[in-house]
């Protein structure tokens, strides 16, 4: 009886004394959740996580999901090099919760962010290297998560891809593009008629952002896209069907986040948020990519981030053939890349 | 055999049994043990409850049809891999029409209570940065369910205490982040009246038209 005793204690002290048994391979697929603040949110690593090297995905939104992010060019290329963690915010994509509500505010993000981080690092090593990868919305998270005391630490650079970290700024800056670039399409002869219903709308609410003029100016936005000749926005729907059953993908609660009040409510709140004025903050490497055709987060933010940034190393492209989606995405995957390989 | 030859089988089992045998009349509906297969998409799970009638509504003159009310309840579970499991409790207040051919159709609202175990191993973060796994993290929801269906019931018209059916089902959980988190179902399955399980003696309206 007492060598049975024993041998069930040793059994037990032996289990207790192990750490985590996490695989650095070269083809990882594993789920994780991270919960904060009511919020469990999905976390899924992708590649080659011998490198220790991992570009974190900050999708857009808000509400929106990483599912997007996984394209050919990332599943092919990018996930060969380097590890990509897609990373699903708080009511977005496959994340769950009750009753969150009262944490769907801008600053939680960037504390979500900060948790997600720190969970990688415990899991995969404290020697494993994160790039951010923000996309549109996923900019606003990143700022507030780089601006913020000493985060910055954690990451070891970070990469704007066609996003935006100044909402008023932003919704200027579109309106002054939809009126230069409608105008010329007018003068042009082209999609007269829509183009026309722009501009006016343009001149006629001159001055301060409402909300309700924020939302009509991301509509016009995403409608001059179609407007232009000879550029076809990416369909990321698209990723989501071929995806959908190989990915798991729970459409129900990917659609239905996107839908819920709480981002609707986010969204009209961050409408003065803005974090030019604490982008000096940041010293780590920076790069800013941006979309010749993005009406929904032109060129000029990108321009406003590189200017404001500390970083001994800060770099921008623009990509002559894109719009918001990241279009040209053999030319962005390059470019991130490029980036880690000189930064890592 | 593949599972949309099986269903085929299942869906014209009956006809040909029907074509077989004589008319005994519309028996009185008995508690029935209830096991069902509930998937959506490619996501296996089951469904496993007990139907209990508590009223018949017939026809004085007989009629080819009569409406059966039932209280079910069940236990049910789904495996969405890398989302979540869940498990959940649902009980769900039953209409079936029932024609003398066997023949039924009925729909079911429910409501009952669930709780989702996350699809992956869960950690979280205390203020001063420590990571820690959480066991059996997950969550729990208010459930509310509607369900409408058909199938054959065999007592109908061959005396055997069996019955299948097939039903879409939807089941809303709240709150889901606040919100509502609804997931579409598929369940086929079938229903024993297991002799001496929980008699019931269901109360018998007769209508006169």
């Amino acid at each position: 009886m007492k060598n049975i005793l024993f041998v069930l204690l040793a059994m037990y002290a032996f289990s207790a004394c192990q750490t985590e048994r996490n695989d650095l391979i070269v083809n990882a697929n594993e789920t994780i959740y991270v919960q904060s603040e009511g919020a469990s949110m999905r976390v899924n690593l992708r590649g080659n996580l011998a490198s220790k090297v991992v570009m974190l995905v900050v999708h857009g939104g808000p509400g929106g999901a990483s599912y997007f992010y996984r394209t050919p060019a990332a599943a092919d290329r990018l996930e060969e090099k380097y590890a990509v963690a897609y990373w699903d915010q708080r009511v977005a994509g496959a994340s769950q919760g009750g009753s969150n509500k009262g944490s769907v505010v801008m600053a939680q993000y960037g504390e979500d962010l900060k948790r997600v981080i720190l969970t990688l690092r415990h899991k995969y090593g404290q020697d494993l290297q994160v790039f951010l990868m923000g996309q549109s919305w996923g900019g606003m998270v990143c700022a507030q998560f780089m601006t913020e005391g000493d985060n910055q630490e954690l990451v070891s650079g970070w990469i704007s891809a066609n996003a935006t970290h100044n909402w008023a700024l932003n919704d200027s800056l579109v309106r002054a593009m939809l009126l230069e670039f409608g105008t010329e399409q007018i003068g042009l002869g082209k999609n007269v008629a829509q183009w026309q219903e722009i501009v006016d709308y343009c001149l006629a609410n001159p001055g301060a952002v409402t909300v309700e003029m924020s939302a009509q100016l991301n509509f016009y936005a995403w409608e001059a896209l179609e407007l232009i000749e000879g550029f076809t926005p990416f369909n990321e729907d698209e990723i989501i069907r071929q995806n959908l059953i190989s990915e798991k993908i729970p459409y129900t609660q990917a659609f239905l986040n996107l839908l819920n009040p709480a981002n609707a409510n986010l969204n009209n709140s961050v409408l003065e948020v803005e974090f030019s004025s604490r982008l000096f903050r940041v010293t780590r490497p920076v790069l800013a990519l941006s979309g010749r055709y993005d009406f929904v987060v032109p060129e000029g933010l990108a321009i406003d981030l590189i200017n404001k940034v500390q970083s001994a190393v800060k770099e921008r492209k623009l990509f002559l053939m894109s719009g918001h989606n990241l279009e040209e995405q053999e030319a962005y995957v390059d470019a991130f890349i490029q980036f880690i390989d000189e930064n890592k | 055999m593949k599972p949309i030859s099986l269903i085929f089988f299942l869906l014209a089992l009956p006809s040909w049994l029907w074509s077989q045998q004589p008319d005994p009349g519309l028996p009185l509906p008995q508690s029935s043990l209830r096991v069902a297969a509930l998937g959506s998409l490619i996501y296996p799970g089951f469904k496993i409850g007990i139907e209990r009638p508590y009223r018949v509504i017939r026809r004085e003159s007989g009629g080819t049809f009569q409406q059966e009310r039932s209280l079910i309840a069940s236990l049910g579970y789904y495996h969405h891999g890398t989302f979540h499991d869940n498990l959940f409790l649902v009980v769900e207040r039953q209409k079936r029409f029932q024609w003398r051919s066997g023949w039924f159709v009925e729909t079911a609202p429910g409501a009952g209570v669930s709780r989702t175990f996350l699809g992956g191993t869960t950690y979280t973060v205390s203020e001063n940065g420590e990571v820690r796994k959480r066991t059996l993290a997950g969550h729990t929801y208010a459930l509310v369910s509607v369900s409408c269906g058909g199938g054959y019931h065999f007592a109908a018209r061959h005396g055997k205490p069996l019955s299948v059916f097939s039903k879409v089902s939807l089941l809303g959980m709240f709150p889901g982040n606040s919100f509502v988190y609804l997931r579409p179902a598929i369940e086929l399955g079938c229903s024993w009246m297991v002799p001496g399980l929980l008699p019931s003696s269901p109360t018998v309206k007769l209508k006169k038209k």
